[in-house]
């Protein structure tokens, strides 16, 4: 019986990592990678507008998704990048014509009445995507307190996102926003991947919250106090 | 905040997709792979000041991936679920006998000691030499030599011969 050599079996298992490595990761990761995402999703809107009544502003909800068959594989990197597109579209148009001081992305996965996003806590490496990207529009904080984060930067805007919900041809995101203690807006965006870029292509269903300033500032101008409004 | 974070995404943009690969050989799963790196990434993260410095930031983050593979199995020891199925005997007359023998090589890597399998993936995978090799695991180039042997054997006599197949 001939045994192997030590050459013989270098060669062998260099052509089974090579083989691996051509299966699993050769562009992208397997669908089986994709981040698990259970049952009906109902994502609600929810920003605090008033320190003293702690109004719930906004609540969006997306329809449970359809059963369709992903059109490509998407990576916890994918999902980190269709997030801060999202964000970055919320972000940009709500943007003071002075521009953000600072973005805090809230990091809220755990299930709460005020909570958009029920599933795991950003990974480390979806953060710093995260942040690259939505950090051309001003720095990027991360907290994990609503409440904290609520009222006490006017000059900073506040953001969450939802699940991705996985619509096919393209994904649905929910992003809401709020600043100060008055200004509050959910929207859900359709984002889609063009030219290997996640990008945002639209709005899917009317905006919910209350924004007082709202107007001023979609037409560009800023208030003279957050919670005075224009 | 966001001190020193375009470096340090640069560095996770420049090396994620290798280590996951290096990290799927030493796992034998994606999501395992997947796991290991991130949790190499959010260490990296909290001493980013001292790597940042390093001249082989690279080096060091594969060094960070072998060194987490060892120690989180071994924490994971007791409840450690196989990652492969048990070795068996090909059995589609379709599949070439190479082939049949790379299956079979891998399902077995999986059950090598830890060691062992990081060695062999450094070595056939990450091409390092044996003195390379033991200054990323911190053991002696003889020990590194040692575990590729047993890896080895335990390879030669457990892999399926010409004359078995």
């Amino acid at each position: 019986m001939t045994k192997l050599t030590d050459d013989d079996l270098g060669d062998l298992l260099r052509e089974t990592f090579t083989e691996k490595e051509k299966e699993t990761l050769a562009d992208h990761l397997p669908a089986a990678t994709r981040r698990r995402r259970t049952g009906p999703v109902l994502l609600a809107a929810a920003v605090v507008l008033a320190v003293v009544a702690g109004v719930l502003y906004g609540v969006n909800r997306v329809d449970r998704p359809r059963q369709t068959t992903p059109a490509a594989t998407i990576t916890a990197s994918d999902d980190a990048d269709i997030w801060a597109a999202a964000l970055t579209a919320m972000a940009r148009r709500f943007e003071p014509s002075s521009g953000w001081h600072g973005l805090v992305v809230l990091d809220l996965s755990d299930v709460g009445q005020d909570h958009v996003r029920k599933g795991p806590d950003f990974s480390t490496a979806q953060k710093e995507r995260i942040a690259a990207t939505v950090g051309d529009v001003a720095p990027v904080e991360w907290d994990t307190d609503i409440t904290s984060a609520s009222c006490r930067n006017r000059q900073a805007a506040q953001l969450q996102v939802g699940d991705i919900v996985n619509k096919g041809d393209h994904q649905e995101v929910l992003v809401s926003i709020s600043s100060g203690c008055l200004y509050g807006y959910g929207q859900t965006y359709r984002v889609e991947k063009r030219d290997g870029v996640w990008v945002v292509t639209g709005t899917v269903g009317p905006g919910t919250g209350t924004w007082p300033a709202l107007d001023c500032l979609m037409t560009g101008k800023s208030p003279a106090s957050p919670q005075a409004g224009c | 905040m966001v001190t020193g974070l375009r470096s340090f995404d640069e560095l996770v943009r420049s090396s994620e997709r290798r280590l996951l690969r290096l990290g799927v050989m030493l796992t034998g799963g994606v999501h395992s792979a997947e796991d290991l790196v991130q949790t190499v990434f959010a260490r990296a993260h909290r001493r980013w000041a001292r790597i940042s410095a390093m001249e082989h930031p690279e080096a060091y983050l594969r060094t960070m991936v072998v060194n987490e593979f060892l120690g989180w199995r071994r924490l994971l020891k007791n409840s450690e679920v196989p990652l492969a199925e048990p070795v068996d005997q090909p059995s589609g007359e379709d599949i070439s006998a190479r082939q049949a023998q790379r299956d079979a090589a891998w399902r077995l890597l999986a059950q090598l000691p830890r060691k062992q399998r990081a060695v062999l993936v450094l070595r056939y995978y990450e091409d390092l030499s044996d003195n390379e090799i033991a200054e990323v695991l911190g053991v002696a180039p003889v020990t590194v030599r040692t575990n590729a042997a047993r890896g080895l054997a335990t390879l030669r006599d457990s892999l399926p011969t010409d004359e078995e197949r």
